[in-house]
């Protein structure tokens, strides 16, 4: 092989391209993750008309997924007939003092969605916010309830979707960073 | 135009009969390196992790020269990108079906070569290494291709490279990289592009030492 210089070239070059492919490598080290946020232990929905707080509902699971049960999951009681106003926060509890998770979603609101299904309830629920790219985001929403007395839940999801988010996603599509079911009834 | 084709047509013959046609068989590990850029103010982007996956493909051998031959080849080809996020990771996991063409050059069982590629995404999903939820729909995962935001675009294209050693007997190891030029987006400020490398074992028949 030594006597063989175009071969020894090539096998320079070949040095080079593996040399290549670990620098690329090196760029995967960047600790800003655009993707990054703090885990969610907390889950604020905020209820109003004409601007004016009327409730406010959580779940709260302070030490995060596993270990003790969450400390709270409150049941949504809602009026049959209204339209309310709805604002959603997260924070994350495991840290002292909490930290409010919801500008970092914002910001990163082109690979998030938060999702409300309705079980077996009468509601009609408009997300009212878009992300920087102009897709819903799902903060901020409006809320109408039917006319008739019920019980079921609203499954409120807030899912991770980098590089596939659109304007009419599956609730489905992606991961869930958030996952919970509030007993709701309408009275 | 008739001029052309017969041009074209002796041209060809020329080479089928003076060049050594060969071809072969390649399959083994990509490790995709995407770029994600989301061109927003106060959005750090950042490099997503290597995804590993596979490839496996075929490709014609045509000698020009004891030196030179051109490769052109099709090959499915795995892809994507991986994101960590809270702890476990979010793949989008791209399979295609690319056509690179190679110039390659030999020596000494040596080769190195480049080329164009062109590729059609076949299907996509997005999977996250964690536990997945009560009731979970794998045909939710499902990304579309298309012209839709949030769809991907099929047709990809791309500058392919190429090196390796290839014993007597036509058994051969190379290492690829496809440098993915398009936009895989249908989003005007979201550029996503998925190159990779691959480390390659193959067998190329019909040789003559």
């Amino acid at each position: 092989m030594l006597h063989n210089k175009p071969g020894t070239f090539i096998f320079l070059l070949q040095g080079l391209f593996v040399w290549s492919f670990f620098c690329s490598c090196d760029k995967t080290k960047n600790p800003k993750a655009e993707s990054e946020h703090d885990a969610i232990t907390t889950v604020s929905l905020i209820f109003s008309q004409n601007n004016v707080v009327l409730d406010t509902f959580q779940f709260d699971d302070p030490d995060g997924v596993g270990g003790l049960p969450p400390r709270q999951l409150d049941t949504l009681f809602l009026e049959r007939n209204q339209s309310y106003q709805v604002r959603v926060l997260f924070a994350n509890k495991t840290k002292t003092p909490a930290v409010d998770v919801t500008p970092t979603i914002v910001q990163q609101g082109f690979a998030h969605e938060v999702y409300y299904l309705p079980n077996n309830l009468a509601i009609d629920i408009e997300k009212t916010d878009r992300d920087g790219l102009g897709f819903p985001l799902g903060l901020s929403s409006i809320w109408r309830t039917g006319t008739n007395t019920a019980s079921g839940a609203v499954r409120v999801k807030l899912m991770h979707k980098p590089s596939v988010k659109g304007s009419n996603d599956s609730p489905n599509l992606g991961h869930s960073d958030v996952d919970v079911d509030f007993q709701t009834i309408l009275q | 135009m008739k001029k052309l084709i017969l041009l074209i047509s002796l041209v060809g013959v020329g080479l089928a009969t003076q060049a050594q046609i060969t071809f072969g068989l390649k399959a083994g590990l990509n490790a995709g390196l995407a770029t994600q850029k989301v061109d927003l103010p106060g959005v750090e982007n950042e490099s997503p992790k290597l995804l590993p996956s596979f490839h496996v493909g075929g490709f014609l051998d045509i000698g020009l020269s004891e030196s030179f031959s051109i490769q052109p080849g099709i090959q499915l080809n795995g892809r994507g990108s991986r994101v960590e996020h809270e702890g476990h990771h979010d793949d989008l996991r791209i399979y295609s079906l690319d056509v690179p063409v190679n110039f390659l050059y030999r020596s000494g069982g040596f080769f190195i070569g480049a080329g164009p590629s062109v590729g059609y995404g076949l299907s996509a999903k997005t999977h996250a290494d964690e536990e997945e939820e009560e009731g979970h729909n794998h045909d939710d995962d499902k990304v579309k291709f298309g012209s839709e935001p949030g769809q991907l675009k099929p047709i990809n294209f791309g500058i392919n490279a190429t090196t390796g050693y290839e014993l007597k007997n036509g058994l051969f190891v190379s290492a690829s990289y496809l440098a993915d030029l398009s936009n895989w987006s249908n989003i005007d400020k979201v550029t996503q592009r998925y190159s990779f490398f691959s480390v390659s074992l193959g067998f190329r028949f019909g040789k003559k030492n």
